[in-house]
C-alpha cells in the first residue's frame, strides 16, 4: 500500500480483527469492522470469511483473495470479467492447481504410490480435488485434517502408518501460510519429501512448490482497494486469477534428504535454491 | 462675481480635459501595446500549434512503429521458441527429450499455458500444461483441425483472439516442423502477458500504448482491468480509421479522437503484421496541447503585463503633462482673480517648464504694470493725468513724501449753498454739484493744481507741490479768475431755476508742510500750516464773486492782475491783523479786459 502513496494513519487505516478461526469469531468480527464504518472490506483467505463478511454488510465494497474457494462456482460474482455485486478481487485457482501439484509431485518421484495430505475445514475443496486427481496418477492419499491451531504435526503425522510418511501434501491455507518454518522443518526432521503450495515455504525449508507469485497476487489486490478508494466500482473490476505458476525447488533441502531429483524438474523449475 | 463664476468655469473644465488627455494617452498606448501583443502571441500560437502537432504526429508515429515492433516481438519470440521443438523428424527424438524441450519452452514463455505435440498424422502425442494435468500419447486427432492443418501448410499458424471465461484473451499459435514428420506443436499463449509489454511503453506523461484484435476487441492496455473486461473498442473512430487507412500512410496514422473512457487523446496507430492486429498510441489532448496551452499563456501573461506597463506609463506621462498644465491653470485662474504674486511652479526640464517660466515672467510683468496703474490711480486723485502721468514716468513715488515748501492754496466755496440744500430736491442738490465740480474739475486740470479735496460745496487747491512750478501764485489767482467766470455763468442757470448761489475764493501764499496723509487703501496728498488756514479764512471773508488774497498773493500777482485792496482784516487763530486784497481780473493786454471789468463790475 506505501507504494500508492497511502500512508498508515495519514489516508487510510487498517482495521484489524484477529480471529482464533472460528465461524462465529469471523461474525462477529465483521460486524465490529462493518460497525465502524470502514469503507472496504479486503477478505484475504477463506470462504468463511467472505460469508462472515457478507452477513456483516453486503453494501461495503469488498475485495476478496480467494484461496481456497471458487467465487463463480459459489455463486459469490457472476463472472470473472463483471463481476456483478460489490465484490471482487483475485481468484487464486489454488483447486485446479492441488491436482497440478500432486502430478509434479509424482513426476519428480515416479515411485511414489502414497501421499499424506494435511488439509483443513478451509481448504476442503483442494483435498477433495487431490482426492479426484489422485487415482489418475495412481496415488494413495492420506488426509490429516487439522481443525484448531496448534497445530501438532509431528504428533498427528506419528499416528499414520510409515508407508505414508514418505510424500507429503501440503494444502493452500492461511494457517500452513503461518506455520511455515514450522512445517519445512518438521518436513526436514521427518525425512519427508514435501511439496508446499508457494514458494514462501520452499524459502522456509520446504522441497518442491508450485503455485502463483501470493506476494505479486497480494500486490494486485493493493491495486483493488487503491482503484475503490478512488472511486471505482467493483463490479467494473474484473476478477484476476494468476496468470504465471512457479516451480521453486530447493536443492539443499534434497540434499538433506538424500534424493536425487529427475531431469524433468530442472528442465521445468522456476527457480532452484541451492 | 463674475471674475469668480469664471474661475469656478475654469477649474470645473480641468476634470474632462485632464480625463480627456488621460483617456486619449491611456488608450491610445494600451491600444498600440495591446495589438503588438495579440498580434505577436497570435502568432507564436499558430506557429507553436503547427509545430506542435506536426512534431506530435511525428514522435507518435515512431513510437506506434516501435511499440507495434514489439507486440510483434512477442509473438514472433513464441513462435521461435516453438520452431525449436519441431526442428527433429518425431522418431529422432526420445519421448522424455521432447517432453523436456517442451518444459524448457514453457519455462521460459511464460505466456504459454499449454503447449500441445501433434504427430505428422495430426494425433496428439503429448499435452503439458501449467494448470491442468499433462496428458501422454491420447491420440486425439487434430487431423482435421484447421490449426493442425493451417500449420502443415503455411508453418505458422495464429489463431484468432478469443477470451477465455469472457475475460482473458488467448490466441492458439501452431508452429510445423521443417519436415513433415516432426509435426506440429501447438501453444496456447495467455496474451495477458502483453500486459508487461505496454506496460513498458511509455508515451509522454499520462498517454498510453494499446492494442486490439482483428475484431477490434482490446488485448493490450496498460490497465489490466480494461481486457480483462473484454472491452470492444469497434466504436472508435481511429478504430475504423486503422481498418481503412494503410499503415504507410504516416501522417493519416495520426488523428484526433476520444479513447474509450471519452476522454480526448491524439490517437496514432500501427498495424501489427501479420497478426491483423493494431497498436494504438493515445495521448490525451490535454498532454498534447499543454505546450500550446502555456504558449498561449505566456502570451497572455507577457499581454497582461505590456498591457499594465503601457498603462502605467500612460499615466506616467499623463501625470507628467497633466500636473504642469493644471499648474498653469491653476495660475490663470490665480491671476484672473488678481493674485499678480501667484508662482507657477513647474520643473519638468522640458516645454512646459518653458511655458511655465514665461508664465511667470508674464505675471511678473503684470504685477509691475498693475502697481504702476495703482500708482497712477493714487496720483490722479490729486493730480491732473498729465501730472500723474509725468510723476509716474519720473518715478517720482518720492515726490508725494513729505516736504516743506512754499505754496499757494485756494479754497472755494459756494454761497447760499444751506439755503438752497434745504429748498432744493436732492436730485436737483446731486445735478448741481456735479455741474459745479466738473466745470471746477476742468480748471484744476487746465492749471496742473493739485487738488487736495472736494468738500460738498467747495474745493481746496494748492500749486507747487507735489510738483515744483515756477509761478504758483500766478497759476492760483488766474485759476481763481476763470473759476468765478465759469462759476458765474452756472449762477444765472440756477438763478433761472429760482435759486439764488455764487461763489467765494480765498488765495494765501506761504510755507507748508506737504505729503501723503492717510492709511493704505486711503492716501491723501493734503498740505499742513497756516497759509492753509489763511486761505481758509480768506474764502470764508470772500463775499459772492469775490477773490480774496493776501499780501504774499498780493506782491507776486500786483503786476499781473487788478485789485483792490480791502484793509487790515483780524482772522481767528491769527495775531496779527492781515492785509486783505480783492482780485478783480486780467491785467495784461492780453488778457482777458473784459473779464476783469466784469470782476471789478461786481
Amino acid at each position: 500500500m506505501a507504494e500508492r502513496d497511502y500512508i498508515e494513519g495519514d489516508n487510510f487505516v487498517f482495521e484489524f480483527i484477529e480471529g482464533t478461526g472460528g465461524h462465529h469469531d469471523f461474525r462477529s468480527a465483521y460486524r465490529d469492522l462493518a460497525s465502524r464504518k470502514v469503507d472496504i472490506f479486503l477478505v484475504l483467505g477463506t470462504e468463511r470469511a467472505l460469508r462472515a463478511a457478507r452477513e456483516a454488510s453486503t453494501t461495503i465494497p469488498t475485495v476478496i483473495g480467494a484461496i481456497d474457494y471458487d467465487p463463480v462456482t459459489h455463486g459469490y460474482v457472476t463472472d470473472l470479467a463483471r463481476p456483478s455485486g460489490n465484490i471482487t478481487g483475485v481468484y487464486f485457482q489454488q483447486i485446479e492447481l492441488t491436482a497440478k501439484r500432486l502430478q509434479i509431485f509424482k513426476d519428480t518421484f515416479p515411485k511414489m504410490r502414497s501421499v499424506t495430505v494435511f488439509w483443513g475445514t478451509p481448504s476442503a475443496d483442494q483435498w477433495k480435488a487431490a482426492q479426484d486427481a489422485a487415482p489418475r496418477l495412481g496415488l494413495e492419499l492420506v488426509g490429516v485434517q487439522f481443525q484448531s491451531q496448534p497445530y501438532d504435526y509431528h504428533r498427528t503425522f506419528a499416528a499414520i502408518a510409515p508407508e505414508h510418511r514418505q510424500h507429503l501434501l501440503v494444502v493452500s491455507m492461511g494457517d500452513f501460510f503461518v506455520d511455515r518454518a514450522r512445517l519445512a522443518q518438521f518436513a526436514l526432521t521427518t525425512c519427508t519429501r514435501s511439496m508446499f503450495a508457494g514458494r514462501e515455504w520452499v524459502d522456509a525449508g520446504g522441497l518442491l512448490s508450485y503455485g502463483p507469485n501470493l506476494s505479486g497476487m497480494v500486490q494486485r489486490l493493493a491495486e483493488y482497494v487503491d482503484r475503490i478508494a478512488r472511486g471505482a466500482k467493483p463490479s467494473e473490476l474484473p476478477i484476476e486469477q494468476p496468470a504465471a505458476f512457479e516451480l521453486v525447488v530447493n536443492l539443499r533441502t534434497a540434499k538433506a534428504l538424500g534424493v536425487a531429483l529427475p531431469a524433468s524438474i530442472f528442465a521445468r523449475a522456476n527457480e532452484v535454491l541451492e | 462675481m463674475p471674475r469668480l463664476r469664471g474661475i469656478s468655469g475654469m477649474t470645473g473644465a480641468t476634470g474632462p480635459a485632464r480625463a480627456r488627455l488621460f483617456r486619449k494617452y491611456v488608450g491610445v498606448f494600451s491600444l498600440f501595446v495591446s495589438v503588438i501583443l495579440i498580434a505577436n502571441g497570435l502568432v507564436e500560437a499558430v506557429f507553436v500549434y503547427r509545430e506542435q502537432i506536426v512534431l506530435l504526429r511525428r514522435i507518435q508515429v515512431e513510437q506506434a512503429d516501435a511499440a507495434a515492433a514489439k507486440i510483434k516481438q512477442f509473438v514472433a519470440d513464441i513462435e521461435r521458441q516453438l520452431g525449436w521443438t519441431v526442428q527433429l523428424p518425431w522418431d529422432a527424438g526420445s519421448p522424455e527429450q521432447r517432453r523436456l524441450d517442451l518444459y524448457r519452452v514453457m519455462r521460459q514463455m511464460p505466456a504459454i499455458t499449454q503447449l500441445t505435440l501433434v504427430d505428422q498424422d495430426g494425433h496428439e502425442r503429448l499435452r503439458i500444461s501449467n494448470l491442468e494435468q499433462d496428458v501422454t500419447d491420447s491420440l486425439v486427432d487434430f487431423s482435421r483441425n484447421a490449426t493442425f492443418t493451417e500449420a502443415v501448410v503455411r508453418k505458422t499458424y495464429r489463431g484468432p483472439v478469443h477470451f477465455r471465461q469472457e475475460s482473458v484473451p488467448y490466441m492458439v499459435v501452431a508452429r510445423s516442423g521443417a519436415q513433415r514428420s516432426s509435426g506440429v506443436i501447438i501453444a496456447d499463449v495467455n496474451l495477458r502477458f502483453m500486459w508487461d509489454v505496454v506496460l513498458g511503453i511509455t508515451v509522454g506523461e499520462t498517454g498510453r500504448a494499446i492494442v486490439a484484435d482483428e475484431a477490434g476487441r482490446l488485448i493490450a492496455a496498460p490497465d489490466i482491468s480494461m481486457v480483462l473486461r473484454n472491452t470492444d473498442l469497434k466504436q472508435l473512430i481511429q478504430v475504423a480509421a486503422a481498418k481503412a487507412i494503410s499503415s504507410r500512410d504516416g501522417a493519416a496514422r495520426s488523428l484526433l479522437a476520444t479513447n474509450v473512457e471519452g476522454e480526448g487523446v491524439l490517437s496514432t496507430f500501427a498495424a501489427i503484421e501479420p497478426l491483423g492486429w493494431t497498436l494504438f498510441v493515445e495521448l490525451p489532448t490535454r498532454e498534447a496541447y499543454a505546450p500550446i496551452y502555456s504558449a498561449l499563456l505566456r502570451s497572455a501573461a507577457v499581454l497582461c503585463i505590456g498591457l499594465i506597463g503601457s498603462l502605467l506609463a500612460a499615466l506616467f506621462l499623463a501625470h507628467r503633462m497633466v500636473v504642469p498644465i493644471r499648474a498653469l491653470q491653476e495660475g490663470v485662474a490665480r491671476i484672473g482673480a488678481g493674485d499678480l504674486g501667484y508662482k507657477v511652479d513647474v520643473r519638468t526640464g522640458d516645454e512646459l517648464e518653458m511655458l511655465a517660466n514665461q508664465f511667470n515672467s508674464m505675471s511678473g510683468d503684470l504685477r509691475a504694470s498693475k502697481a504702476r496703474e495703482d500708482r497712477l490711480a493714487r496720483l490722479r486723485r490729486f493730480l491732473s493725468p498729465q501730472l500723474a502721468q509725468v510723476i509716474e514716468s519720473t518715478g517720482g513715488e518720492k515726490l508725494l513724501e513729505s516736504q516743506r515748501r512754499e505754496i499757494s492754496v485756494l479754497f472755494c466755496d459756494m454761497r447760499g449753498y444751506t439755503t438752497f440744500t434745504e429748498a432744493a430736491t436732492p436730485e436737483e442738490v446731486m445735478q448741481m454739484l456735479g455741474e459745479f465740480h466738473s466745470s471746477l474739475g476742468g480748471l484744476i486740470h487746465k492749471y496742473d493744481a493739485t487738488l487736495e479735496r472736494f468738500t460738498g460745496d467747495g474745493l481746496m487747491a494748492f500749486f507747487n507741490a507735489p510738483l515744483p512750478c515756477p509761478d504758483p501764485t500766478d497759476r492760483a489767482v488766474r485759476m481763481a479768475v476763470d473759476m468765478q467766470v465759469a462759476l458765474r455763468q452756472l449762477s444765472r442757470k440756477w438763478k433761472d431755476l429760482g435759486y439764488r448761489v455764487g461763489f467765494g475764493i480765498g488765495i494765501a501764499h506761504g510755507e507748508a508742510t506737504t505729503g501723503r496723509i492717510g492709511f493704505e487703501g486711503r492716501f491723501d496728498y493734503a498740505a499742513i500750516g497756516s497759509v492753509v488756514n489763511l486761505a481758509s479764512r480768506l474764502c470764508n471773508e470772500a463775499r459772492e464773486g469775490q477773490i480774496l488774497i493776501e499780501a504774499n498773493v498780493q506782491g507776486r500777482v500786483a503786476h499781473s492782475f487788478c485789485w483792490e485792496s480791502l484793509g487790515l482784516r483780524s482772522f481767528k487763530g491769527f495775531r496779527n491783523p492781515v492785509a486783505v486784497y480783492n482780485v478783480l481780473g486780467f491785467r495784461t493786454e492780453e488778457a482777458d479786459k473784459p473779464t476783469g471789468r466784469a470782476l471789478g463790475g461786481t
